[in-house]
């Protein structure tokens, strides 16, 4: 059991992050998401329910280059009606990019990205959307968003275990294959979340998060 | 004659059912303090939940807090994670249903509404309602 948990923790570790940018006040946060492109991990601290800050790495797997960068992330307006909550955050990094990409040889640069996360959700539905503008000195630049729809197949109480079907559409204008389609299922329980899908371009992804 | 019978068995068993139906119905209700009205409105809370959260605790004063924008574990679990740092409250239910938090208050004679309000504000919710009932 311990060693399925191990594989389990060690294949979601270095995974980047979908909605709730922000936890609760004094709440930690570990966030990891595995998918066709890349490993991702961000853990971050929220000292208010309006920001948070911390550190966000990525390894982009068919480019050959990783992002250590620190990470802020900022609650810019909430609606709270009785029964659903929409959020609009503004995300936004400072760090370095360092690539072995044949000819750049461990080059170093540093490398900023900003983008925006809209959410909003019911007991039973579930939408988000989010982009992320990239840019180093040299090595890459890109601009990337994504989407994603869900609906609750039964609705839990709180503490419960609590499922979603999901479909994320993936939207990247520099890639050859423009769009990526991954229908997911999501189950949470407590402080933990797990996902797994899988995409339109054959590629399984794994996501983790636990809130603390 | 055998029919005759049948029928009167099942018109019996059905009164007798329904007569033992409504005396459980007033013992589940009689004397309980979801019954209770607070500040000339009856108090808001789904009665089961509320004398199931009561056991234990007839003592405690108890805060029944609407919440909006509380719809996902995650929103909840910040709340209950606020609450329980607090000493004077000995017990939290939350319900993601009716997005009420039941708060219980052991020796609490003022319990500070807008302190409530503060901490669901400072969780990213808003507080619509607080209602006082105990002691």
């Amino acid at each position: 059991m311990y060693k399925l948990l191990t594989i389990l923790i060690v294949c979601t570790l270095s995974i980047d992050v979908f909605s709730r940018p922000v936890s609760y006040p004094d709440g930690w946060t570990f966030m990891s998401m595995n998918d066709g492109f890349k490993n991702s991990t961000h853990i971050h601290y929220s000292p208010s329910a309006k920001y948070s800050i911390g550190y966000k790495g990525e390894y982009w797997r068919e480019d050959e280059f990783q992002i250590h960068a620190i990470q802020f992330n900022n609650l810019l307006k909430r609606w709270n009606k009785k029964h659903s909550q929409a959020n609009l955050y503004l995300r936004s990094g400072l760090g370095f990019l360092y690539s072995d990409y044949q000819a750049l040889n461990s080059k170093i640069e540093p490398v900023i990205f900003t983008g925006v996360v809209a959410d909003w959700e019911t007991r039973r539905y579930f939408a988000s959307y989010e982009n992320r503008f990239m840019k180093s000195i040299k090595i890459k630049n890109n601009f990337r968003q994504k989407s994603r729809v869900g609906i609750a197949p039964y609705i839990a109480g709180f503490g419960k275990l609590h499922a979603w079907l999901m479909l994320e559409v993936k939207h990247a204008p520099g890639d050859v294959e423009k769009f990526t389609v991954t229908p997911l299922i999501r189950l949470f329980k407590g402080p933990s979340l797990f996902e797994t899908g899988y995409s339109s371009k054959g590629f399984l992804s794994f996501n983790f998060v636990y809130r603390f | 004659m055998k029919n005759s019978f049948l029928l009167g068995l099942l018109t019996l068993s059905t009164a007798i059912y329904a007569q033992h139906h409504d005396m459980d119905s007033m013992h589940s209700h009689e004397g309980h303090i979801h019954n209770e009205m607070v500040d000339g409105k009856n108090l808001d809370v789904d009665a089961q939940r509320f004398d199931t959260f009561m056991i234990g605790i007839d003592n405690n004063t108890i805060a029944v807090v609407s919440v909006q924008g509380m719809v996902c574990d995650f929103c909840a679990r910040g709340i209950e994670k606020t609450f329980s740092k607090d000493q004077r409250v000995s017990k939290i239910d939350v319900d993601l249903a009716s997005g009420k938090v039941l708060l219980a208050f052991s020796g609490a004679d003022d319990i500070d509404s807008a302190d409530i309000r503060k901490k669901i504000l400072n969780n990213g919710l808003n507080t619509t309602d607080i209602q006082i009932v105990g002691k």
